[in-house]
């Protein structure tokens, strides 16, 4: 018997059974689509039939719905009762109607009755039949109406007002086809009536309407009708067209069957032949792993079967396993060798049965034998822990530490046979444990507080503290590892120190500051800390902290600051007590004074005269003696303000001149005077201070010189942006001993004690001088000798002001006399002191004074007294209502409109900085410091007076036209 | 609320023939023996011919019972020739179309002793060809249209107790003088009533030196009137209008929700023939000077005439406030109209229409409820009312017509 291959076999099991199963699916598939495409053509025409009836239904209610619309037209409702004029645009309108696109339509309008009320083309049109058919319905119901039939299509609709049917508008369409629009289809479709006359026709050229329909034409077709009110829509369709659906799925079908036999034998031909290629390959490998002893190297094939590919492998797998199983034990030995370890395995009886490269080279090198040293190691070495054993070279005397595990060497049924040593080399890693024991134990001793913190954790745990750490902060390092130093931070730890930390290790940058810290038992403390940063490969891992318990440094410097800030508060207190002071001195001694220069003006003897003269001489004293503590005060209290005001600084120095020529007349010396100013003669600078220093340094050298001559030179000097005044004080006096010289401007220093009290004097003139001097930007010095006199010499930076000229001379004190005299000024005197009061109402005695006693009463006074008044002297410090709060209302109105701009000139003992300010912003006009003498308040009452009348002429002129006299 | 039957127009067809053939004999019959018992029971029939179901039902109800009433008092006294009258209510619902054919449908009925129309000029003027041919008085309680009166008929088949357009038009023009408007705007409907006031205004305002800014016109049944603010932006005073109810809503009501300054509208009555009060947008009497034309009023005209009316009115349609009663001014008219028809056919002693025609324009005095009437009518003179016999009213708050004082 003949073998067939393993492809004949398959092919001829397989075809038959095939073939078979295939012809019994064809014939089921043919059946079905058979079926379907019946259902589908009658899908079809029902479709097609459904259209056409809502084609018609929808041509019919359009229509319908357009002439009800026109039906509610109001002009067409209007023509029913505009029985005239009507005819003038129904006709037009009526003909103008397109309902339909049917040219031939007609279209009519008719009365309650049904006569024509306008008609188009309606008699000539309409069949006589249909003419009436609407009537019933449309005018008696007031329904809408149509009809189709073989005649024509009839459509109307009621004219309806207030819901009767007055009327109604019909449309006729000789031809239904031009009411409906065929769908798109081979199917023949027909609208007929009940006997059979054709309608419409989606083919009107084959079947046109009015001829009957010959159903023998559409016989071979498959039919579908359907009843529309008394209408008959029907749809024929031909038989290739109701079947199209089935032909393309014939044509699939064979298509199908041919593709299922070409592809079983594809498989069967493709399976066999995978599977043969397989069993040769085998058969191959088998031949040559025979013939060459070496494993089999077969690969893998292209598309080869899973199954067929395991066989493979597992044969492959089998044969290499026969080969290796005879490799030497080279390889063995060489992984062996490669180990860092020392190993050696002994049997039980203690003979080493195998060594590696290490351990063969750790006997060299300690010039053991190996037979020996296994020997020791198996009695030294148990099974059960790893010991450590120290080996010294005899050589160079190097220690060596080996760890020694071992295990038991135990064959295959379970027996142990031997021990396997395994020696590792732990020098190096106990060398370094005992360095970082070393560095531990300087650490934990440190006194300086050592924490680490990883901060690549992101809540930056402590991994580390020291001892220290613990003494500053209480906190046991049990208690804080794995924590965030934040612990350390508590109520009072200032914010912006945390947050200074905080950037800081942002910017993994050092941070070196002292914050409050608190320790465990709540006790805060300062403490200094120190951050670093720990960089690792490039990347800060942790941060060092070191911390110091700062606290009692910092206790002391807050200590320190507060002794500051309680000594400058001292300071202050003492100045605003001399403040106040120099208003209570002042004021007695104005009494005083005041006093004294009435009395003077009384009838007295000679010798009357003479006491007072000594009174008044004394007074003068103290007040000068006064002046100069309360200005040595206001230095001290750096309240001393020096003005920037121009003014006529020849004036000035004429006026001193003046007086000091009597001065030294008086006491026999000669007074020569040498004064160069050039061409400026108004300059910007404190007059009052150059004054009180050039008085200063004159009344020394007067005070100083029992005879002899004084000399002055003054001199204005044009530096490169500005003026220079030096001011040069020659005497030929007492002198002063050249180690002296430094000591005099010092403060309550004259040249000695006797001095003092031979020539009397507080010993601050010069001081104050000096630092008058040093306040104007200048400097002052001194040049003498004992019993040779002295020269004082002084510089003040001065700014020549060309413009403020003629300002500064309108206000010079020379133009005051120059004030006519006028009678009858009414003066306003606010005082609350009564010698105060007393004297200045003597003082002015030739005007007619009134006296207040506080600002409350003087705004009564201006209310109620029909008196004008011309001007008010007002003092500042009073009871009830003070001078500013008074002149402030005044300025207001409150008084009156008519003294909101009256001169108001402050009399005040306050001589502290701002006092001038004040009473300026007030609103006063001019200022006056108690104690003043009768000329300067005469000076100022006339000068303010005339000023206040003759604005008051001024202005009464130009509001009345005329001149009239003031009061 | 009474209910009225339509008769069908389309009813009763063929029956010409046998209607004159039994008025030739009885006629025979009356001029030949003394009247018979039979006789002397049939009633002589009067015709009403007026809308009662459209647009101006409330006038049409008024006219009705204005008949009715009279009617009932003349049978009370015996009737007409010893006949009692019976009336024959047609509706022609404002359409002209129906107006006619009731007109010659009601002529060709035996013993018709005249028909009674109805507010819509338009049906009045459709009317006329009829009323002639089929020579049948025709009695105008209503329907203003100066052309209706002054129709070219000889003889003329119509008497009116009820505004005269060419003298509404002086009324309404001297109302709106005395009140010191000096420009006026028109809306009229588009009818031959409106056209006919066109003329009648017109001409009264040029006489008055009263300027027409404009004239706007307003079909039947038009829903909005769209000319409502040009009619409030234009310079003139005051608003002239001449329309039935539904329209004159509709221009009212456009007036009112344009949203521009509203303006006095002065109207010819056909506003108050139905409805109109009804037909209005909330607020609109509160916020809108409407004047009216009117000719009657309970309170206006208070004669033992007007009284006695007024009294029969409660007795058969219930109590109600003499100034609520709808379309007071067609209950009036109707009632003069059928008391003098019924003096002038005892005065004719015959139905013929040139007799009764005759004895109208004969008649020397009468005492309505409206006027004493000296005389009703003359052969020239076919109007009762005059110029003097108008006056305006005003809507007041509650829809209800208040009469200017005079």
């Amino acid at each position: 018997m003949t073998t067939r291959s393993l492809y004949q076999q398959l092919l001829s099991r397989v075809l038959p059974r095939l073939t078979v199963v295939m012809l019994v699916v064809s014939a089921v598939l043919v059946i079905l689509v058979y079926a379907y495409a019946q259902q589908q053509a009658n899908e079809d025409q029902t479709k097609t039939l459904e259209t056409v009836n809502n084609s018609l239904t929808q041509s019919i209610a359009g229509t319908q719905r357009q002439m009800q619309n026109l039906a509610q037209n109001h002009l067409l409702i209007n023509s029913f009762i505009d029985f005239e004029n009507r005819q003038s645009y129904l006709p037009l309108f009526i003909r103008s109607l397109r309902l339909t696109d049917d040219e031939s339509q007609s279209v009519g309008l008719f009365d309650f009755t049904g006569n024509p009320i306008s008609t188009n083309d309606w008699q000539e049109n309409v069949p006589a039949a249909l003419k009436q058919i609407w009537k019933k319905s449309v005018l008696t119901r007031g329904m809408p109406f149509f009809d189709i039939s073989a005649q024509g299509v009839i459509i109307a609709v009621p004219i309806l007002i207030n819901g009767g049917a007055e009327g109604a508008l019909v449309l006729y369409v000789e031809d239904l086809q031009s009411l409906i629009s065929p769908p798109v289809t081979e199917e023949l479709l027909v609208i007929s009536t009940q006997a059979g006359t054709i309608l419409f026709s989606n083919r009107p050229h084959l079947f046109p309407s009015g001829t009957p329909l010959n159903t023998n034409d559409v016989s071979f077709a498959i039919q579908k009708h359907e009843n529309w009110n008394n209408l008959k829509l029907s749809s024929f369709s031909p038989l290739l067209h109701a079947y199209r659906n089935v032909y393309s799925l014939l044509a699939l079908l064979v298509l199908f069957i041919s593709s299922l036999i070409f592809v079983s034998m594809y498989t069967a031909r493709r399976t066999a032949r995978d599977a043969s290629l397989t069993l040769q390959h085998l058969y191959q490998d088998i031949e040559t792993a025979t013939a060459t002893g070496s494993a089999p190297q077969s690969q893998p094939l292209e598309g080869e079967a899973s199954e067929l590919a395991d066989i493979r492998k597992a044969f492959n797998a089998l044969t290499a396993n026969l080969i290796s199983m005879s490799l030497s034990n080279e390889q063995f030995t060489n992984v062996l060798d490669s180990m860092n370890e020392m190993l050696l395995v002994s049997d039980r009886a203690n003979a080493t049965l195998l060594t590696n490269r290490s351990m063969r080279a750790f006997c060299g090198q300690y010039n053991v034998c190996q037979e020996e040293f296994g020997i020791a190691l198996s009695e030294q070495v148990s099974t059960e822990a790893a010991v450590e054993l120290r080996y010294v070279n005899r050589r160079d005397s190097t220690e060596t530490q080996i760890s020694w595990s071992a295990v038991p060497l135990i064959d295959r049924n379970g027996f142990t046979t031997g021990t396997i040593f395994v020696g590792n080399d732990v020098s190096a890693q106990r060398s370094m444990e005992k360095h970082i024991n070393l560095l531990s134990h300087a650490i934990d001793e440190a006194t300086v507080g050592i924490v680490i913190a990883n901060i690549l954790d992101p809540a930056q745990p402590i991994i580390y503290a020291n001892q220290a750490f613990e003494t500053i902060t209480g906190y046991a390092p049990h208690d804080i590892l794995g924590k965030n130093c934040r612990f350390l931070q508590g109520d009072d730890t200032a914010k912006e120190d945390l947050d200074n930390i905080r950037v800081a290790i942002r910017n993994r940058e050092p941070i070196d500051i002292t914050l409050l810290n608190y320790r465990k038992d709540g006790e805060p403390f300062y403490n200094h800390l120190i951050l670093t940063p720990v960089t690792t490969e490039n990347t800060v891992t942790h941060y060092i902290g070191f911390q110091q318990d700062v606290t009692e440094q910092e206790q002391t410097t807050l200590y320190l600051e507060k002794a500051k800030q309680r000594a400058e508060e001292s300071v202050k207190m003492k100045a605003d007590f001399l403040a106040s002071m120099s208003h209570e001195i002042r004021t007695p001694i104005h009494g005083i004074s005041g006093v004294l220069q009435l009395l003077n003006k009384t009838g007295l003897d000679t010798i009357q005269k003479d006491y007072l003269k000594l009174a008044k001489n004394s007074t003068d004293s103290l007040l000068y003696i006064v002046n100069d503590i309360l200005d040595f005060s206001k230095i001290e209290a750096g309240q001393l303000q020096i003005e920037q005001a121009p003014f006529n600084l020849e004036a000035e120095l004429n006026s001193l001149c003046a007086e000091y020529e009597i001065i030294c007349e008086n006491k026999g010396l000669s007074f020569t005077p040498t004064i160069s100013l050039g061409e400026s003669s108004v300059v910007v600078g404190d007059a009052v201070r150059l004054r009180q220093v050039m008085v200063n340094l004159l009344s020394n050298a007067v005070k100083f010189t029992p005879s002899g001559s004084i000399g002055l030179n003054v001199a204005l000097e044009a530096l490169k942006n500005t003026h220079q005044l030096k001011v040069q004080v020659t005497d030929t006096g007492i002198g002063i001993k050249e180690d002296k010289l430094d000591a005099i401007f010092e403060q309550f220093t004259q040249e000695n004690m006797s001095t003092t009290r031979e020539y009397g004097g507080t010993g601050l003139g010069l001081s104050i001088s000096k630092q008058l001097c040093e306040l104007m930007g200048g400097g002052i010095s001194v040049k003498s000798s004992k019993n040779a006199g002295c020269t004082f010499t002084f510089t003040i930076p001065l700014t020549v002001d060309a413009q403020s000229s003629e300002l500064v001379e309108a206000h010079s004190p020379a133009d005051i006399s120059e004030y006519v005299p006028i009678e009858d000024i009414r003066v306003l005197v606010v005082e609350d002191n009564e010698i105060n009061r007393l004297i200045t109402t003597q003082h002015l005695s030739e005007y007619k004074t009134l006296c207040t006693r506080s600002g409350a009463e003087a705004l009564r006074a201006l209310q109620q007294t029909k008196v004008q008044f011309d001007l008010i002297l007002m003092d500042c410090q009073m009871p009830v209502m003070d001078g500013f709060e008074a002149t402030r209302r005044i300025r207001a109105g409150e008084a009156g409109e008519h003294y909101t701009g009256i001169p108001i000139i402050a009399l005040t003992a306050n001589a502290m900085k701002g006092d001038r300010e004040i009473c300026f912003e007030a609103g006063m006009n001019d200022y006056l410091s108690k104690p003043f003498d009768a000329r300067e308040l005469h000076a100022k009452v006339r000068k303010w007076a005339s000023a206040n009348t003759s604005a008051m002429v001024s202005e009464a002129s130009t509001e009345n036209g005329e001149s009239t006299s003031p009061l | 609320m009474l209910r009225y039957d339509c008769i069908h127009p389309l009813a009763k067809p063929g029956r010409h023939s046998g209607a004159g053939f039994l008025l030739i004999f009885i006629l025979l019959f009356a001029l030949r023996t003394p009247v018979s018992a039979d006789a002397l029971s049939t009633p002589v029939r009067l015709g009403i011919d007026t809308d009662l179901s459209a647009v101006a039902v409330e006038g049409g109800i008024a006219i009705t019972r204005g008949v009715e009433l009279a009617v009932e008092k003349i049978n009370a006294n015996g009737g007409v020739l010893g006949r009692p009258l019976k009336l024959e209510i047609r509706d022609h619902r404002g359409n002209p179309a129906r107006g006619m054919h009731h007109i010659q449908e009601l002529a060709e009925m035996e013993d018709m002793a005249a028909i009674i129309g109805g507010v819509h000029t338009p049906v009045a003027l459709a009317s006329l060809p009829a009323i002639h041919k089929h020579n049948v008085i025709y009695l105008d309680p209503w329907a203003a249209g100066t052309a209706i009166v002054d129709n070219g008929y000889r003889p003329n088949n119509v008497f009116r107790i009820s505004v005269r357009d060419s003298e509404a038009g002086k009324v309404m023009v001297k109302h709106i003088a005395e009140r010191g408007f000096k420009r006026i705007t028109l809306v009229l409907e588009r009818t031959a009533w409106g056209r006919s006031n066109e003329q009648s205004i017109s001409a009264a305002a040029k006489s008055a030196n009263i300027d027409i800014v404009a004239t706007h016109w307003i079909n039947w049944q038009q829903p909005t009137f769209d000319d409502a603010k040009a009619v409030l932006s234009d310079s003139s005073d005051a608003v002239v209008i001449v329309a039935n109810s539904p329209e004159g809503a509709t221009v009212i009501n456009s007036l009112f929700r344009s949203g521009h300054k509203l303006k006095p509208v002065v109207s010819h009555w056909g506003i108050a023939s139905g409805s109109f009060v009804e037909r209005l947008d909330a607020d609109v009497l509160s916020k809108m000077d409407i004047h009216v034309l009117q000719t009657f009023s309970f309170q206006h005209q208070d004669s033992p005439e007007s009284k006695a009316l007024l009294h029969a009115y409660y007795q058969k349609y219930g109590e109600t406030a003499p100034e609520a009663i709808p379309a007071v001014v067609g209950l009036a008219h109707a009632y003069d109209l059928t008391m003098i028809l019924a003096k002038a056919i005892a005065s004719a002693q015959s139905l013929e229409t040139d007799a009764i025609r005759e004895a109208l324009e004969s008649l020397e005095e009468h005492q309505g409820v409206v006027k004493n009437y000296v005389p009703p009518f003359t052969e020239n003179r076919h109007d009762a009312l005059w110029a003097d016999d108008y006056f305006m009213a005003r809507y007041n708050k509650r829809g209800i017509l208040v009469p200017e004082a005079k």
